[in-house]
């Protein structure tokens, strides 16, 4: 009897753990990091799973993590056959796990991305120097990329150390732009798109605010492939993703991932990344 | 304060009249809406505060609610999940705003729900605004709701919610319920107002409704019919006590009805009487009036109708721009008439004399008796030419003689004329004119004459002459001439008639027929035959003492024997005369003679028994009875000249003379003949055996010197042919 009722609580429990966290040959899992919020992620990159699925011919499930720490767990255990990451993460998968970037997003219209310094434009800053005192907001931890390695890397090369400083995070980039806004903060480091985002220029007047520094074009994020997918799988993946923009399904199917397309991508193009990671949080991968 | 009145005779009656019925439901549905009005009111007040404190209370909730969650997001600077909180909560019915402040008051959240009236109100008016300054301005509307919550953290003040909710809602709400609840009430009112009206006028309007029928049949006299007795309350009492009432106002009515029909008989009798006696009354005054207003001899229109008239005749010829004539006529030999025939007789004459001038005149014209004889006519509309024609038609119709009880009458008028407005424009100026005129007429015997100023002086002269004859007496200014009487069978002088002259101090010698007249007519011939009798028995002492056996012949008027006061003075007279009396002769015209009057014949037979001769003068020109004259103690009778002039050329007077000489001497009377004025006149007269003759032949009317004169020729030449 005992053997019985814990039978039938294993079946519950198991019944109980999602499908999608269940690696299994038959399914392609597509992990993005938590860029954005869980529900809007999965709504996003769901049509672009489907449509990889039809022309994989395989079930690809969406996964994403409520934190980078969780998502960072499923690359850790490549339980992602493609992962959309942001460049921080992939150099130091690529590194670690042998994940291999096959494309990088393009948005509005550019496959490259520049860290950012935002303030208000009622401010009296001229340059980031003048900033040192100040209080600083990042977009996202110290392993955002766009949020908080670039933009940092722009505070050093002014000469301005950390302590220089006083350092703030937002869960996101858009926050950190809001948390300027509202006066929360002197600056904010961040992309330079983020006053472009919808979700902030929706929410207030973005004339009000300034890049008062903008970083070097950077390969924007990337989509990587997972250590033991073969050349051949790599290709028709890369191949399905950047020919995305040249059907009217693709093109749909970017919209809602708030893509304007998938361009191919190498390895080669974030060593400029691995520098300015070096720089900024003396990692060396 | 103003009493005003509601009587039945009042106009607020009629204008305020409100039926009973109507007052009561007006009542009721006056405390139904003051009641129901008040109930609704206090629902309202209750449900508005329970709406808006339900409406505090859902902000509370949703406050702290939102301060609850946001500590969170504000420490980790997720200004997004604080917007998304907001935005929420600004989409609850009723939230017009939510916002998240700092400490600092900094705004932590910028979503604002444009779609919300408020917000859209404020933003679009003109500026720059901020979060802040729009969320001042949705408050400043007083129907906002401003509720504020802290946000706290382990005692750490982290910003505040600011929640603002609009009442409109909820005020809105409130007053459709209010309105709701108003219509329903008014739908009770009615149906109540209706349904206690509906009793009330069952219960009680009905039977005041009887009773007020009843009191209509009562105004309307119907005291046959009771009220019914509906029910046994007040009401019912009071339809007892009102039929008995009508029970005893019945019976009441019958006896005064009773009354009444008696009290219309006796009317009835009285107006009757009164009607019959004002019939009398409107005749009688009928008749005054006719009386006042007409002769009452001839039935013509009276002096005062004359005037009347002629007052009328005035205007109307103005008005009309035309003439009219006023006539005055008398009759000639009317005195005549009247003193010989009597008045009876010359009554019946003026009655016809009117009636003849009635018949020969126009409807329109009028005639009216004056007085006496004298007649007026007015014609209207008729000038000089057509009154001539009047006046000859008028004159003529007097030619046929008037038969007055078997005695054809003979009578002439005289006839004045004076046309308006060329004679006169007053009624006194023309009557004036007209009896000028109308003199003028009569003394020249032409029938009619046309007012002529130039004969207005005679007139004047006649006027003038009235006035001094007053003094005549006193001035002495009188005289008496002789003429002398002969007998023609010895042709002895045996009488002189005393005949008065006049001399005018500015005239001279005047007349007898101008002023004898005229003395008539005023009075003063009392005085005058006075003095003339004095007179005379003064020449008669005269005569005496110088020898003179002569008699005295003094003419009296038909006045002076009707008047008893002259009579009696006469009496006096011949009594403090009486030797000469037998030597006395009173002539006496023959109408006086003649006049039916007992009281002249009384006179002259008092004066016959004082052996006083009475002769009577110018006789055969009236119409003496025989049988009067007769039986009247006259001496002699006196042949008018007329006949003793005309005899020598006219048979008829011829006859007429002889006749009266035989007559007289049948009677045994002497007769004298006047008017002698030839030597044959005077032999026929002798021839006649007439008795007595005077005339211009024999002698004028002499003074006193030259009647002594001729008397003593007379007596001379008398002895020498004796001689």
């Amino acid at each position: 009897m005992k053997t019985l009722i814990l039978l039938l609580i294993a079946v519950i429990i198991s019944s109980l753990i999602p499908a999608r966290s269940v690696a299994t040959d038959d399914i392609f899992i597509l992990g993005v990091f938590p860029r954005r919020n869980y529900t809007t992620t999965i709504k996003m990159f769901t049509p672009l799973a489907s449509y990889l699925s039809r022309k994989i011919g395989r079930k690809v499930v969406v996964e994403t993590a409520p934190d980078f720490k969780t998502f960072w767990a499923g690359v850790t255990s490549s339980r992602y056959d493609l992962v959309h990451l942001n460049q921080y993460q992939y150099v130091k998968a690529k590194y670690l796990y042998g994940y291999r970037v096959i494309a990088k997003n393009e948005e509005f219209g550019k496959s490259t991305i520049s860290g950012a310094m935002v303030t208000r434009v009622d401010s009296n800053f001229k340059s980031v120097t003048d900033l040192k005192g100040k209080k600083i907001i990042f977009g996202g931890g110290r392993s955002a990329m766009m949020s908080y390695i670039m933009p940092t890397s722009l505070l050093r090369r002014a000469g301005l150390e950390k302590k220089d400083y006083t350092e703030k995070f937002s869960n996101n980039p858009p926050n950190a732009a809001l948390a300027v806004f509202f006066k929360q903060a002197d600056a904010g480091g961040t992309g330079n798109i983020v006053l472009q985002l919808p979700v902030v220029n929706k929410q207030i007047d973005t004339k009000t605010l300034k890049y008062l520094a903008v970083g070097k074009p950077m390969a924007h994020l990337p989509w990587a492939v997972k250590k033991s997918t073969k050349l051949q799988e790599q290709k028709k993946i890369q191949e399905i993703l950047t020919s995305l923009n040249k059907s009217e399904e693709g093109r749909r199917i970017l919209k809602i991932s708030k893509l304007t397309g998938l361009v191919t991508a190498t390895d080669a193009e974030y060593d400029q990344h691995r520098r300015v990671i070096r720089e900024v949080l003396g990692e060396k991968y | 304060m103003k009493n005003i009145s509601a009587k039945p005779d009042s106009p607020f009656y009629h204008k305020w009249k409100i039926s009973l019925g109507a007052k009561f439901a007006a009542l009721v549905a006056f405390i139904l809406v003051i009641t129901m009005g008040t109930v609704a009111t206090y629902n309202y007040r209750i449900e508005n505060s329970l709406s808006l404190e339900s409406l505090y209370s859902k902000g509370r909730i949703l406050g702290k609610f939102i301060a609850s969650v946001s500590p969170q997001p504000i420490l980790s600077y997720d200004f997004s999940t604080l917007n998304d909180y907001v935005k929420k909560a600004s989409h609850k019915e009723d939230i017009i705003y939510a916002v998240i402040l700092s400490p600092d008051n900094d705004n932590l959240t910028s979503y604002l729900n444009h779609d919300n009236g408020y917000i859209h109100s404020a933003i679009e008016k003109p500026g720059q605004y901020t979060i802040s300054d729009i969320v001042n301005l949705v408050n400043q509307d007083k129907s906002v709701i401003r509720m504020t919550f802290p946000i706290i953290l382990e005692d750490q003040n982290l910003g505040m919610v600011e929640i603002g909710i609009s009442r409109e809602r909820i005020d809105s709400l409130s007053r459709k319920q209010l309105l709701k609840l108003l219509f329903w009430n008014v739908i009770i009112i009615i149906f109540l107002d209706i349904c206690i009206y509906i009793i009330f006028r069952r219960s009680t309007l009905q039977p005041i409704r009887e009773l007020i029928q009843g009191s209509d049949r009562v105004a309307r006299g119907d005291l046959e019919h009771k009220v019914a007795v509906g029910a046994s309350d007040e009401l019912g009492t009071l339809t007892i006590s009102f039929n008995e009432m009508i029970g005893k106002l019945n019976t009441s009515t019958r006896e005064k009805d009773q009354a009444l029909t008696e009290l219309q008989e006796l009317n009835k009798t009285l107006e009757f009487h009164v009607e019959k006696r004002t019939q009398e009354l409107k005749s009688a005054n009928k008749a005054l009036k006719h009386i006042a207003l007409h002769d009452e001899l001839t039935g013509l229109p009276n002096r005062s109708l004359i005037f009347d008239r002629l007052i009328q005749a005035i205007r109307m010829s103005i008005r009309r721009q035309e003439p009219f004539t006023i006539m005055m006529m008398d009759l000639d030999r009317f005195k005549d008439v009247n003193d010989t025939l009597g008045h009876d007789v010359g009554d019946e004459l003026l009655k016809d004399v009117g009636t003849r001038l009635k018949n020969s005149l126009r409807h329109i014209d009028t005639v009216g008796r004056l007085g006496g004889d004298e007649f007026a006519i007015i014609l209207p509309g008729v000038g000089e030419e057509y009154a001539i024609t009047v006046a000859n038609k008028l004159v003529h119709i007097f030619n046929e003689p008037f038969e007055q009880n078997g005695i054809s009458l003979s009578i002439g008028t005289s006839i004045g004329i004076a046309i308006f407005p060329q004679h006169g424009d007053d009624t006194l100026t023309l009557l004036k004119r007209a009896d000028v005129a109308m003199y003028v007429a009569k003394n020249d015997n032409c029938g009619y004459f046309v007012y002529d100023v130039a004969e207005d002086k005679h007139s004047t002269q006649r006027l003038a002459l009235m006035g001094d004859l007053r003094n005549a007496i006193q001035n002495d200014e009188l005289v008496l001439h002789y003429q002398p009487i002969i007998e023609l069978s010895s042709g002895n002088i045996i009488r002189a008639e005393a005949l008065v002259r006049w001399i005018h101090p500015v005239r001279g010698l005047i007349s007898p027929v101008d002023f004898i007249p005229l003395m008539e007519q005023t009075g003063f011939i009392n005085m005058l035959s006075q003095w003339v009798l004095n007179s005379a028995f003064r020449q008669q002492e005269l005569m005496s003492s110088s020898g003179y056996k002569i008699g005295l012949a003094v003419n009296l008027s038909i006045y002076n024997l009707k008047d008893p006061e002259f009579a009696e003075k006469l009496f006096e007279l011949l009594e403090s005369n009486k030797k000469h009396l037998g030597n006395l002769v009173l002539e006496v015209t023959e109408s006086a003679v003649m006049a039916d009057s007992d009281y002249v014949t009384n006179t002259i037979s008092r004066l016959k028994k004082m052996k006083v001769k009475i002769s009577i003068d110018d006789f055969g020109i009236g119409y003496s009875s025989l049988s009067r004259l007769k039986k009247l103690p006259v001496s002699e009778v006196k042949i008018d000249k007329s006949f003793v002039t005309g005899m020598l050329t006219n048979k008829d007077d011829a006859v007429i003379v002889k006749s009266t000489i035989d007559l007289a001497h049948n009677l045994g009377l002497k007769v004298v003949a006047e008017g002698v004025e030839n030597q044959e006149s005077m032999d026929i007269l002798i021839a006649l055996g007439c008795d007595m003759a005077q005339g211009i032949h024999i002698a004028a009317p002499l003074e006193i010197e030259q009647f002594f004169d001729f008397v003593t020729k007379i007596q001379s030449s008398k002895r020498k042919s004796q001689i």
